[in-house]
């Protein structure tokens, strides 16, 4: 190779701009980091490439996106905040009026049934704790959660916190989601509270009043959440 | 207006008024009232880039948030000495609608005209600096407009329609190494006539 040229340098627009396949851009890549000539040529262009993405007419981002990127955004903050440098990345916000209004949609029967019978609810809650210093209080162990995986639910004046170890962070692209669930005849409530997991941890404050539910139902979702299940649940606290 | 908690370290006024890279620090200690106002800002552009590529809302819209989560989740691999947040933000954002354009199986890659595109969604107020931008995104598809159009079709096809140079050599049944040659004669060209805003996107 001469010094003042590179038989690849024809390749540096094409990476600038993607159109390399896969694998491909990642060998140019590791030459990139190896010849200045080809290094400098990229550099070069992808200036005009970095422009090029300012260069797009301009439209307004639809505001359900924002909704959608803050409520998980707000809940892993959240969830950091109140467990510290070691928490899980987290959850839990006011219900919306929206989750409210989904909330109230009929729910397809054979799917609720399907879920029902999935989950097993009708059950006596197992008690494994005490009142924790509150006579109102109490704390519930979790009928079903994954192997290796613990959890129970602190219950306080109709509000409640669910506590979980050891439970794997949701597949890619997916964020667990809580659910209520009020009536065996009834769809599963849906919340905002949305959370993965760090290290197996998660500490999530469950929305809503806890009267006259069920069960609370844990499953992994697409991020932002649904509006009905699409997974079976992989943790279900009783709450009869 | 961004959702700024009372309790939060920084009040709304003090985040707006902090750089995109002072925010980018907040962010990445997990306040999400600073990420809040990084999305206001680069949201729309993110949006009109994904829309651009991908050419429905839906798709668009999924990208964009796609993006926005693995920029709030991965903010400490930011490096300001690689260039702005903006064009961060929107690499993120093109590297996530080339990965959706490249997943779909059955895929309509005709790119929706620039006018069409316009008339779907209401315009909106924009700041001094946004109008600012706008005249240097003229000036960009300006500097695309004038290339020979051989040059400008290949660059619009990798960069915006997310085909690989393979793809497009054999839809235009030329060899690689011409479409490879345009590619870089086409970039160069306008590198020379949009050197003036270098400082600004940098």
């Amino acid at each position: 190779m001469s010094v003042d040229t590179c038989p690849r340098i024809d390749d540096a627009a094409s990476y600038v701009l993607r159109a390399m396949p896969d694998g491909e851009w990642e060998l140019y890549s590791a030459h990139v980091l190896s010849c200045e000539i080809c290094s400098s040529k990229v550099a070069e262009l992808g200036f005009v490439s970095d422009a090029l993405l300012n260069g797009v007419p301009q439209l307004s981002a639809p505001a359900e996106i924002r909704s959608r990127v803050m409520s998980v955004v707000h809940a892993e903050a959240e969830l950091l905040r109140a467990a510290g440098a070691q928490a899980d990345r987290p959850v839990v916000r006011e219900p919306s009026r929206r989750w409210r209004l989904l909330s109230l949609r009929p729910w397809p029967a054979a799917v609720l049934a399907s879920a029902l019978l999935a989950l097993g609810i009708g059950g006596g809650a197992l008690l494994v704790g005490g009142s924790d210093g509150d006579p109102g209080s109490r704390t519930i162990a979790c009928a079903s959660a994954p192997p290796g995986a613990s959890c129970k639910m602190r219950v306080a004046g109709g509000s409640g916190k669910l506590l979980v170890t050891g439970l794997q962070a949701p597949p890619e692209g997916r964020i667990y989601q809580v659910w209520l669930d009020r009536d065996s005849g009834t769809a599963p409530e849906p919340t905002e509270a949305l959370f993965s997991v760090r290290k197996g941890r998660a500490s999530v404050d469950v929305p809503g009043d806890l009267s006259g539910v069920k069960g609370v139902l844990v499953t992994d979702e697409p991020l932002g959440g649904s509006e009905v299940p699409t997974r079976q649940p992989v943790i279900k606290v009783s709450m009869a | 207006m961004a959702r700024i908690r009372k309790n939060a370290d920084h009040g709304p006024t003090e985040l707006r008024d902090l750089a995109d890279e002072d925010l980018m620090q907040l962010v990445r200690r997990g306040e999400a009232e600073a990420f809040e106002v990084v999305y206001e800002r680069h949201s729309h552009a993110a949006f009109s880039l994904a829309y651009r590529m991908c050419s429905t809302r839906a798709a668009a819209e999924d990208v964009v948030q796609e993006a926005f989560l693995s920029l709030w989740r991965s903010g400490a691999r930011y490096d300001r000495t690689r260039g702005s947040v903006r064009t961060w933000v929107l690499g993120i954002v093109h590297n996530r609608a080339i990965d959706s354009l490249r997943r779909s199986v059955v895929h309509d890659r005709r790119r929706a005209s620039d006018e069409g595109i316009e008339e779907r969604f209401e315009a909106r107020e924009r700041t001094e600096v946004e109008v600012a931008r706008l005249d240097e995104a003229e000036e960009i598809r300006q500097a695309l407009r004038t290339l020979p159009a051989e040059q400008g079709r290949v660059i619009e096809l990798a960069y915006f329609g997310g085909f690989t140079q393979t793809e497009i050599a054999s839809m235009l049944d030329a060899p690689l190494g011409t479409v490879k040659g345009r590619m870089r004669l086409g970039l160069e060209k306008m590198r020379s006539q949009l050197g003036g805003l270098r400082e600004v996107l940098s």
